[in-house]
């Protein structure tokens, strides 16, 4: 009962890992291919889903293992450390923020503005998100993608150091740019340019701005509109409480789109996200057999050629790597081990027998 | 007694019965019995001393009774398996080619069969029976004839060429099914294989036991020519000792071999190279040591690699 429930659990875990990747995927297709609001809406709280499942996924295996003293074996040796990684700070960091703007922001503004500094929980996000991709490790340590532990073992480790290696170097390069004051850059112009056309607003050169800033949406004064780039019903379908900020300068309060930037970033994630997604696929379809054939396959024959008395099969020898160390081990495994297990075999006396003591346990189980 | 019977009887029974026997001949079945006896003879003992088995009995009597049932059963299937082989597969047709005018082939058949039962009951001659006999159930003469016979090469030239036999392929594929029955024979007549230590090692004998043992078969077997009886005698021959070996005692010797251990139903792991090409890669190497012919264990690979058996 209690295997059935931990498979029921682990089966569970991999369609949850299956769906979150879809979802990662649609989450930052939609913000490329401006789908409606409602659809992203509904991305974003099964992402929000998804990340609290995982959460408590890690929390359970976290704390079952520590109970039974194996709280520093799960988190270093069982990959731990990657469940973590890849439900708590997402959590924390990404959909818990995102949830409260699309929830309790309210669909005004000031409404959102009161409860974030919206661009600073726009960076936080998108810093947090990169670590999503290291999901694909989680649902890569479920693949028994070859019958060699070895092989698993060494492709297992190559597979999550690249893809660390990867993610966190994005991570921190996103870090890094965010909070160090480097040299002006094209964004950093962009957002200076932007002031300056904001301070020098009047209501008579509107459609200057209109024009140099296309994610202006909207220009208030005392909560009166006095420009809409676009009519409510557009703002209701295709913007949500993340979408846009606010700025107020001289007396007017401007909406401006964070679309383009959003796009950007989906486009980067999508990107990385293909990338790791490659990754994954060249391990688990081109060096796990690679690895398999050159290393754990001759082994594995060698190994039942020593311990099975009736098993002489030979190891084929690759051409191509004729010259590698098992395969010269397998040529003096071919070439002088079986040629003497036969004349040993026919001409010895020692008896040998596929049968082994398992065949009885059930008839001398019954007479016990 | 007939208690202790029936229980051995069920014990034999659930062994055969063994996943890992499933598609084994019924003499490789009863030689993996006896071996898994005499392996695991330390761990059966006490259990099988249990009140629920052989109470009191000695690890002598108790495995003197299992395989007394043992070969019961074998011998059943094994027989039944013979008499059909020989009376309703085996076609002696190629007799008539070697200069018998006439021969009495139902006779021979039967002349034939109680030489093999024969030969099954002594405990060395049903060994190298086990060889003879999976070669004829896995039909190797059937599939190595027809490929070597697709081709002009070594063996097809030593047949025709050298041992001048004029006959067609399916009979050289019946005079070697003969040959693989005859040829254990050299265990019921020649029971010590005299020799040098050396070929007693290898299992080959000399050619003056075989000639004896020739002139001896022409009593059991009497309307068989010469040449039959010499094709498997001397198959205990090693050709490294006697070049002049006929290609057919050659090609029995390798068959014979080659399906001692026979596993037809072998799950070939990955990286591996089929079985029948790995044994004749290994024998290639052994030659020397077990009086192989080389070239002809060469073509034999070859056919093996191409055919992917």
């Amino acid at each position: 009962m209690q295997g059935k429930a931990r498979s029921f659990i682990e089966g569970l875990v991999i369609t949850a890992i299956v769906l979150v990747l879809i979802q990662t995927f649609f989450e930052d297709l939609s913000i490329v291919l401006g789908w409606d609001w409602s659809v992203r809406r509904v991305l974003l709280t099964a992402g929000f889903g998804f990340d609290l499942f995982f959460t408590m996924e890690f929390l359970l295996r976290f704390f079952t293992a520590v109970s039974r003293g194996e709280g520093i074996e799960y988190l270093l040796h069982r990959k731990g450390w990657i469940d973590f990684f890849a439900s708590v700070p997402l959590l924390i960091f990404n959909s818990s923020p995102v949830m409260m703007a699309v929830y309790f922001g309210g669909s005004t503004v000031a409404g959102l503005g009161g409860v974030f500094n919206v661009l600073k929980v726009a960076k936080a996000i998108r810093i947090a998100r990169i670590l999503r991709l290291l999901r694909l490790l989680k649902i890569f340590k479920q693949i028994k993608h070859t019958g060699s532990r070895m092989a698993q073992r060494h492709v297992s480790l190559i597979t999550t150091l690249t893809i660390t290696v990867t993610v966190l170097t994005i991570f921190a390069t996103s870090y890094i740019q965010q909070t160090v004051p480097f040299a002006p850059g094209v964004n950093e112009e962009h957002d200076a340019a932007e002031d300056v056309l904001l301070g020098q607003f009047d209501e008579g050169n509107i459609h200057i701005l209109e024009k140099a800033l296309p994610g202006l949406l909207i220009v208030k004064r005392d909560d009166t509109t006095i420009y809409s780039r676009y009519d409510n019903a557009y703002y209701q379908t295709y913007f949500g409480p993340m979408d846009y900020r606010y700025k107020n300068a001289h007396g007017y309060s401007f909406f401006l789109s964070l679309k383009a930037l959003q796009v950007d970033q989906a486009k980067q994630n999508l990107s990385f996200f293909i990338l790791i997604l490659l990754l994954v696929a060249v391990f688990l379809l081109y060096y796990s057999p690679h690895f398999a054939i050159t290393i754990s396959d001759p082994v594995h024959i060698m190994r039942r050629g020593f311990e099975e008395p009736g098993y002489n099969l030979e190891v084929l020898i690759p051409g191509t790597y004729k010259n590698d160390e098992v395969f010269r081990l397998a040529r003096l495994y071919n070439q002088e081990y079986l040629p003497l297990k036969e004349r040993e075999r026919r001409g010895g006396e020692k008896p040998h027998s596929d049968l082994s003591m398992d065949t009885l346990s059930d008839i001398f189980k019954e007479n016990k | 007694m007939s208690a202790e019977i029936e229980k051995a009887k069920g014990f034999v029974r659930h062994l055969l019965d063994n996943p890992a026997l499933r598609n084994r001949t019924a003499l490789q079945k009863e030689e993996q019995i006896i071996s898994f006896l005499d392996i695991n003879e330390r761990q059966l003992y006490p259990t099988l001393t249990s009140e629920q088995f052989f109470p009191g009995s000695s690890w002598k009597e108790i495995r003197g009774l299992i395989i007394g049932e043992l070969l019961k059963i074998t011998d059943e299937s094994f027989q039944a398996y013979l008499r059909r082989f020989v009376l309703e597969q085996l076609d002696l047709g190629f007799i008539a080619f070697l200069g018998v005018k006439k021969p009495p082939l139902e006779d021979m058949k039967t002349n034939l069969l109680h030489l093999t039962a024969q030969v099954a009951h002594k405990a060395a001659g049903r060994r190298a029976l086990t060889g003879s006999f999976n070669a004829l159930a896995y039909r190797l003469s059937e599939k190595y004839i027809e490929s070597i016979f697709s081709s002009r090469n070594y063996i097809r030239f030593e047949i025709e060429k050298v041992q001048r036999l004029r006959m067609s392929k399916e009979e050289v594929k019946n005079l070697v099914k003969a040959s693989l029955l005859i040829a254990p024979a050299v265990y019921l007549l020649s029971p010590d294989k005299s020799g040098s230590n050396n070929t007693k090692t290898r299992g080959t004998i000399e050619r003056r036991a075989a000639l004896s043992v020739i002139d001896t078969l022409l009593t059991h077997l009497p309307n068989y020519p010469r040449e039959v009886l010499k094709s498997g005698v001397e198959s205990n021959l090693s050709f490294l000792d006697y070049s002049d070996l006929l290609t057919t005692s050659r090609i029995t010797t390798l068959f014979s071999h080659l399906a001692y251990d026979y596993k037809p139903d072998m799950l070939v792991d990955r990286g591996a190279s089929s079985p029948e090409k790995s044994w004749f890669n290994v024998a290639r190497k052994n030659y020397r040591y077990f009086g192989y012919d080389i070239k002809m264990v060469d073509e034999l690979y070859k056919i093996a690699a191409e055919n992917g058996w």
